[in-house]
């Protein structure tokens, strides 16, 4: 039950976040536009220019993965950690 | 048997996750480290692994001297206690596979696209190895304050060396050899 949670986690969380960080990089989304874009990731200025990504972009993407794959394990490791004896 | 597919189910859905994160970046995989295996990797992961080693006992020989110097009390073993440790020659290979799936994800994650992003979002290496390092050292803080410190100690030479590298095969491969001789070892001692 608990990896099914998981699994079901991840999937709606990326559709969320990687929504999020694809329009903060300028790519319309079928949800944002009503259809695919007309313009591929090579074709985007942001390639043509040579530019970076933008920054909000990675922060979004980032997040998401520490998220999605890093924090459920901080959680999970805290939890697992036994007890200090009690003293007597 | 139901630990180890419960874990490499959670391996696979993060290699999936950062896989998919980095097939949308703009940049080219390679920036993330992702380069073709070659053989002389297995040989990188090795000398790794055993610059780990010598850095762990080194460090800790040091600080138990230091220790002893003040009077101070010993230090407490890291807890293992709650892992399940291989039996069989079957379970060794199935030890094996886990531990090669679980060194790929967790260096997928924390090396190939964290400290990337860091390095990129910082724009200071050295505070995204101390970032990642501290990650990395987080989520192992079930094996107690000496495994805490000994996992940033490791996760801090594998950031080095994938800073230095940039390729992800042999610290996937050290990860792998790390996880595999610890728990064989910890079988063998019990």
């Amino acid at each position: 039950m608990e990896t099914v949670q998981h699994v079901v986690g991840v999937v709606v969380l990326s559709q969320r976040w990687l929504t999020a960080a694809g329009a903060a990089r300028g790519w319309k989304t079928r949800r944002m536009s009503g259809r695919w874009s007309s313009m591929s990731v090579e074709q985007s200025p942001m390639r043509v220019c040579g530019r970076e990504e933008p920054r909000k972009a990675v922060w979004v993407e980032t997040g998401f993965v520490l998220l999605a794959c890093v924090v459920p394990l901080i959680f999970v490791s805290v939890a697992r950690r036994q007890p200090a004896p009690e003293a007597a | 048997m139901f630990q180890a597919a419960y874990r490499t189910l959670q391996a696979a859905v993060a290699i999936a996750t950062v896989l998919f994160v980095i097939s949308r970046s703009v940049r080219s995989p390679r920036r993330f480290g992702l380069f073709r295996f070659r053989w002389r990797d297995i040989l990188y992961g090795l000398g790794l692994y055993v610059l780990c080693m010598g850095a762990y006992y080194a460090f800790w020989i040091a600080v138990g001297l230091i220790m002893k110097l003040l009077g101070a009390g010993g230090l407490s073993r890291a807890t293992l206690g709650g892992i399940a440790t291989p039996q069989t020659a079957a379970q060794y290979a199935v030890l094996a596979l886990l531990s090669l799936v679980n060194g790929a994800a967790e260096e997928l994650v924390m090396r190939a696209y964290l400290l990337t992003r860091f390095e990129q979002l910082f724009r200071s290496t050295a505070a995204a190895i101390l970032l990642s390092a501290a990650l990395f050292a987080a989520y192992h803080s079930y094996q107690g304050y000496v495994g805490l410190v000994t996992v940033a100690l490791i996760g801090l030479i594998y950031g080095m060396c994938f800073a230095r590298w940039r390729r992800i095969w042999p610290l996937i491969l050290a990860h792998a050899f790390q996880d595999f001789v610890s728990i064989a070892m910890l079988a063998l001692s019990r």
